[in-house]
């Protein structure tokens, strides 16, 4: 069921943008890249509506009947649910809209590191089987075997740069950066203390770094050519749409930013 | 607050194990090469070396002892005139391994294991091919080595063509090397001044080496173009080529006048050597990724179905069965005295002895184990 309706689809599509870029030497990264913005070319639609609800999420947090009913029924968690919901359905807040693009990332990211390994086909067995999965239309004779080189990287393997005899692992800091960069941008600002979207959001942004980092340190590059690609485009997105907190970039940020809110 | 971060950190760890398990099933993803001398079964399968005395099936060595993810084998092993045992690792650790099974340690109970040679760059699928005392192990990294047996210098290496995906062993008639490439051609080298002497493209990857007449001076060797090839293995020209029904994935076997191809439509073929006209064709069973076994008059052949079939040199059966309840059987059978060996995959039994009958021997390891 996953292959056939995930792994498959997803590979014949990575090897038929692959197809049209003449399968030559680096093209499968330039395949790999193209992909990650079609995938974010399908998202779009669903990153803006991520950036609204956070948003919209965040401005409750300031709004006073919000933070009255906090108070209110503080000790009564039942009453409080409900309340909060009312305030959801009059606002026309989804609090779950936010959380749709993340879940999205995961089948993608899943589903894009088997095809890479799919396609890469690293053993006899392997290729055999990527010679059943390829769709009639694309001419399988031509397109194997792929070319797994990109730039300095080896697709299919962790990439690391030898430097001063150590073996570095670059693609791993670039991921983990971008991640970090991405993650901050998107920031929500809160006056409120007890604000647990910016709490959320704060938390996001340390550990969604370690993890994608430590994904590009374990798994093949080809992965991490996806998640800095995503990532560049994410940022684009953002500061496109204006929501980019280009200040969070800075020591201190955020907090100078929660001062200027309340002293407004 | 604490379900909502509890609820993220169960996500993430999920794609972290779901992540995690497709790259831990890699050391054990592909079939065991096989080979075997008068005395045992050597097996490649996957995390260790096997080595079963042939009499009582019992377990000899193996290594290494305890799974190391840096070592996976694949490829057949070389049986060395002195009885040791050459193979490279399909591992991170890129070694060509000379196990010397005299020298079997009272501690770890494995042969001793020497690293003859260490590839920077890549693994080695393919076995290698010893001549005198030089060793030629085409790696996955596209270059040709040639390593001295005995003390593991470098004596030189190639890079064929493009480079990558050297996935065969190569043959020789003494002065020029013949190696496959999955870059879909067939290179010749000369062995004394180590450059290419010619490259055949076959419109498709070449996965099986090629087989050479018994005059040297005809290569067969088939490619995922569903093609038979015969060149010449003096200019590398195409003699003669025939269609096949899928591709042909391993190494064709020569008999007299007569070449024998297999598919992955599961066909046999028999073409006349010298003209290419078919003969015959028969389709046993499954799929076929191994080469045909020669065994005086017969052609066993093996499916990916886990049937063994044994045909006449008119391609009528003599025999065929299916020893394998749930594995497939992707390996060359190898012929050992008496016995015809077969290497199941993705079966609990990983190893099944014949007779020249096709009737059961033994299985490794035995049902009680």
């Amino acid at each position: 069921m996953w292959d056939t309706f995930i792994i498959q689809p997803m590979t014949n599509l990575l090897l038929w943008i692959y197809l049209l870029l003449g399968h030559g030497p680096q093209m499968f990264g330039v395949a790999i890249i193209l992909f990650t913005i079609l995938i974010r070319a399908i998202t779009w639609p669903l990153n803006a509506q991520q950036l609204k609800g956070a948003q919209a999420m965040q401005e409750l947090q300031n709004d006073k009947e919000w933070q009255e009913i906090q108070k209110k029924y503080a000790k009564d968690r039942e009453k409080l649910a409900q309340e909060q919901m009312r305030i959801y359905q009059e606002k026309g807040i989804s609090p779950f809209a936010s959380c749709l693009p993340t879940l999205i990332q995961f089948p993608i990211i899943i589903g894009l590191y088997q095809s890479i390994i799919h396609a890469l086909a690293s053993t006899p067995l392997s290729l055999l089987q990527l010679g059943r999965s390829i769709y009639p239309f694309l001419s399988v004779e031509s397109i194997i075997p792929l070319n797994s080189k990109f730039l300095w990287m080896d697709l299919g393997r962790p990439e690391s740069v030898l430097m001063f005899g150590f073996a570095v692992p670059t693609l791993a800091v670039i991921v983990a950066a971008t991640t970090y960069v991405q993650s901050k941008l998107t920031m929500p600002t809160s006056s409120n203390p007890g604000d647990q979207a910016a709490a959320m959001s704060g938390m996001m942004s340390i550990y969604m770094p370690l993890l994608l980092g430590y994904f590009a340190l374990t798994f093949a590059s080809g992965l991490s050519v996806y998640f800095v690609t995503s990532n560049v485009l994410g940022i684009v997105q953002y500061a496109t749409m204006g929501k980019a907190n280009w200040r969070n970039l800075l020591p201190g940020g955020n907090k100078q930013q929660n001062v200027s809110a309340r002293k407004k | 607050m604490i379900t909502k971060r509890f609820f993220l950190f169960a996500l993430l760890a999920l794609v972290a194990l779901a992540l995690s398990a497709c790259s831990a099933s890699a050391t054990n993803s592909n079939w065991p090469g096989l080979a075997a001398d008068s005395n045992a079964a050597y097996l490649a399968n996957g995390t260790q070396v096997i080595a079963v005395r042939l009499s009582d099936r019992a377990d000899l060595w193996k290594y290494p002892q305890k799974a190391d993810s840096k070592k996976v084998f694949y490829a057949s092993p070389v049986i060395l005139p002195d009885g040791r045992l050459l193979i490279g690792s399909a591992g991170s650790d890129h070694c060509l391994y000379v196990l010397d099974p005299t020298k079997i340690s009272a501690d770890t109970k494995e042969p001793a294991a020497t690293c003859i040679f260490s590839s920077d760059q890549d693994r080695w699928i393919a076995s290698p091919l010893v001549v005198d005392n030089t060793v030629y192990a085409p790696n996955n990294d596209g270059n040709l080595y040639a390593v001295n047996l005995t003390s593991g210098e470098l004596l030189w290496s190639l890079k064929i063509g493009s480079g990558g995906h050297l996935w065969s062993a190569p043959i020789t008639d003494g002065k020029t090397l013949f190696l496959s490439s999955l870059d879909h051609n067939v290179y010749a080298i000369d062995i004394a001044t180590h450059t290419i002497a010619w490259a055949a493209d076959l419109k498709g990857s070449v996965s099986g080496s090629p087989a050479l007449s018994a005059d040297g001076k005809t290569l067969y060797v088939g490619s995922f173009n569903s093609k038979a090839f015969a060149l010449n293995t003096a200019t590398g020209k195409i003699i003669w080529q025939a269609d096949t029904k899928n591709w042909v994935w391993g190494t064709p076997a020569v008999q007299g006048s007569t070449v024998y191809f297999a598919d992955l439509d599961g066909q046999i073929y028999a073409f006349d050597a010298q003209t290419g006209k078919q003969v015959w064709d028969v389709q046993p069973d499954g799929p076929i990724t191994a080469n045909p076994l020669l065994m005086e008059d017969r052609i066993v052949v093996v499916s990916e179905s886990g049937s063994v079939s044994a045909l006449g040199q008119d391609g009528k059966s003599a025999w065929a069965n299916t020893y394998s309840t749930t594995g497939k059987i992707y390996t060359t059978p190898v012929a050992a005295g008496d016995l015809v060996l077969v290497a199941p995959y993705g079966d609990k039994i990983t190893l099944i002895a014949l007779d020249k009958d096709g009737k059961q021997v033994w299985t490794y390891p035995p049902a009680t184990q």
